[in-house]
């Protein structure tokens, strides 16, 4: 993988919308994706993500707003953007008739892959699909085939790549080993761009998140949002502890330095939240077992990324009639 | 090679693998060929058998046949309105292709992959034409041919010159392709906004009505294809040709295909 390493952004939008008729779709992405960053765009369905990905990737024009990927403007070089990116679609898009081989070998063919053959053989081998190269697509399993897709989206080493839904209506082995190949190519160097509405695939692949609904909602690292929505929070689970105990455990806890509100939450657990957990935590946990507190174990209690998925959507959510 | 070249070689090659391996589409693009050489060589051993009297034949035809007996005359009448079907076949079959063109890529959601690689629209209409068109002309060629063979073994090398004439030469060789890329061309517009690819092959069928017209003129000896005919003839089809391909590309509309086919 050769990525676009520079002090250019891999990905830049401004203003970025599309409207069908009068339907908005996409109101307005600003957002700037550095070389070798794995940007996670999370969303309900229908939020728009798809659509956003085909402005950015060069296939559909925008109403309005700019951007630029791989140095190229979507609107005016379309075609250069759409040679120097890599887009999984939502569906594979397999010639079924076609052997694995051929599907590739014509893609290659389309981006310009100079000397194919041996690119294609490696890919193939890195995701355990070259004893099946001379069988129909067709004939693959889901994942065989998203994983396919997936070779065909990056055998042109494009330095931006575009993941639309890669494990949308796959089996949870499917969806682990297509996540795997994924993350591979997260290690690669290249710039992705993973359109998902799987907070497990963001949590695990991502640097950062932008959590969207027509329009980008927040984008952070999950940590950052977590801490900026909810706070940080340490959960302190005691052994079967005497009351005085906890009692004193709570207020040395209370009174520690870089502690914030402390709540005890059954008779051997304390949550306490900590803005900065990497300063504090050592020096807690070494002071409550100086002070003889019976502790058991030490958590990280901070919320999913669900419940901050959650808390950013949930205008949309309840107008939508539900929490579910 | 350009890279124009190379994407549209690749994507005419990937047309062939899919071709080969569809059975059916195998089956159309050859067993039809095969019909209508039967179909003409029973038909000229037929009259070999049984000669038709020369009242059989229209006033116009008639005087036309200087040198020749009723039943030459008659042979070669019927030859050339038989070998009428030569220019027929390549319209037929690479309809067939191409009205699954773009509907098939549609139906298969492959097209949306295929539009986010560096290929033209102008590319991608052309490596599908040439590849709907290609296997018609050889199978019409191959199949002029053989009946050419078979009408030579029958009756001899007389008949042959005569079906042979520098007008029907030049009909079967540039006028037929042309037609083909006629049929071939509407086929891919009706296939890039239909949704169904019965829809588009038929629509694209209605462009033979012309050539069957132009087929009952022969029979009828109302059309005679002498040079002259045969050149004006090349000449509408070649502009037609031109035309209609860039309509084809200005009304593909990648938006509305993304959109409603993803």
């Amino acid at each position: 993988m050769a990525p676009a390493r520079s002090s250019v952004p891999a990905i830049e939008a401004r203003g970025l919308g599309r409207s069908f008729g009068d339907h908005v779709a996409v109101d307005g992405v600003d957002v700037t994706v550095a070389p070798g960053e794995v940007l996670g765009f999370l969303g309900p369905n229908g939020a728009g993500k798809t659509t956003t990905v085909r402005m950015l990737a060069g296939l559909l024009p925008p109403s309005r707003g700019t951007a630029r990927v791989a140095g190229f403007e979507v609107t005016t070089e379309a075609a250069s953007v759409r040679a120097s990116v890599g887009l999984l679609t939502e569906t594979p898009g397999l010639y079924e008739t076609l052997p694995a081989h051929r599907n590739l070998r014509l893609f290659a063919e389309l981006y310009g892959v100079d000397d194919p053959e041996p690119k294609i053989r490696r890919w193939l081998e890195r995701f355990g699909l070259w004893g099946r190269r001379n069988d129909p697509s067709g004939s693959f399993s889901k994942g065989m085939r998203q994983k396919l897709a997936i070779i065909r989206a990056v055998l042109h080493e494009p330095p931006v790549i575009f993941l639309d839904e890669p494990t949308s209506g796959l089996d949870p082995e499917a969806s682990i080993d297509v996540r795997d190949a994924i993350e591979e190519l997260c290690h690669g160097g290249a710039t992705v761009f993973l359109g998902t509405h799987n907070l497990v695939e963001a949590e695990r692949l991502c640097d950062r998140v932008a959590v969207f609904k027509q329009r980008i909602l927040a984008i952070d690292r999950i940590d950052a949002l977590r801490t900026a929505l909810f706070g940080r929070h340490l959960r302190l689970v005691l052994r079967a502890a005497p009351d005085e105990k906890l009692a004193e455990a709570l207020t040395l806890v209370q009174t520690f330095s870089g502690v914030g509100a402390v709540t005890p939450v059954t008779p051997t657990e304390i949550l306490a939240e900590i803005p900065d957990p990497a300063a504090t935590h050592p020096a807690l946990v070494a002071a409550l077992a100086a002070a003889g507190v019976p502790l058991l174990y030490v958590q990280d209690a901070s919320p999913s990324l669900e419940a901050v998925y959650r808390k950013l959507l949930e205008p949309s959510l309840t107008a939508m009639g539900g929490s579910s | 090679m350009t890279g124009r070249a190379r994407r549209i070689r690749a994507l005419v090659t990937k047309e062939a693998f899919e071709i080969l391996a569809n059975r059916w589409l195998l089956l159309t693009v050859f067993g039809v060929p095969a019909a209508v050489v039967v179909l003409t060589v029973l038909n000229v051993a037929s009259l070999a058998k049984a000669p038709l009297p020369a009242s059989a034949l229209p006033e116009a035809l008639r005087g036309s046949c200087t040198g020749l007996s009723d039943n030459e005359c008659a042979q070669v009448h019927l030859g050339r309105t038989f070998g009428a079907l030569y220019l027929l076949l390549p319209m037929i079959l690479p309809s067939a292709i191409a009205a699954y063109g773009i509907v098939g890529e549609k139906r298969g959601r492959t097209l949306e992959p295929l539009l986010a690689t560096p290929l033209q629209t102008g590319e991608l209409l052309v490596a599908k034409v040439i590849a709907a068109v290609l296997p018609g002309i050889a199978a019409a060629w191959l199949g002029y041919g053989l009946w050419l063979g078979a009408v030579r073994v029958l009756t001899g090398p007389g008949l042959v010159g005569h079906l042979t004439s520098p007008a029907w030469v030049l009909a079967i060789a540039v006028l037929g392709p042309l037609f083909a890329l006629l049929a071939t061309t509407v086929g891919l517009m009706v296939s890039s906004r239909a949704t169904d690819p019965r829809a588009a092959q038929q629509v694209a069928s209605l462009l033979i009505l012309p050539v069957v017209a132009g087929l009952v003129g022969q029979l009828t000896g109302a059309v005679v294809l002498t040079i002259p005919v045969t050149l004006a003839l090349i000449a509408g089809a070649a502009v037609a040709n031109a035309l209609l391909l860039a309509l084809a590309v200005r009304i593909f509309d990648r938006e509305a295909i993304l959109t409603r086919w993803s």
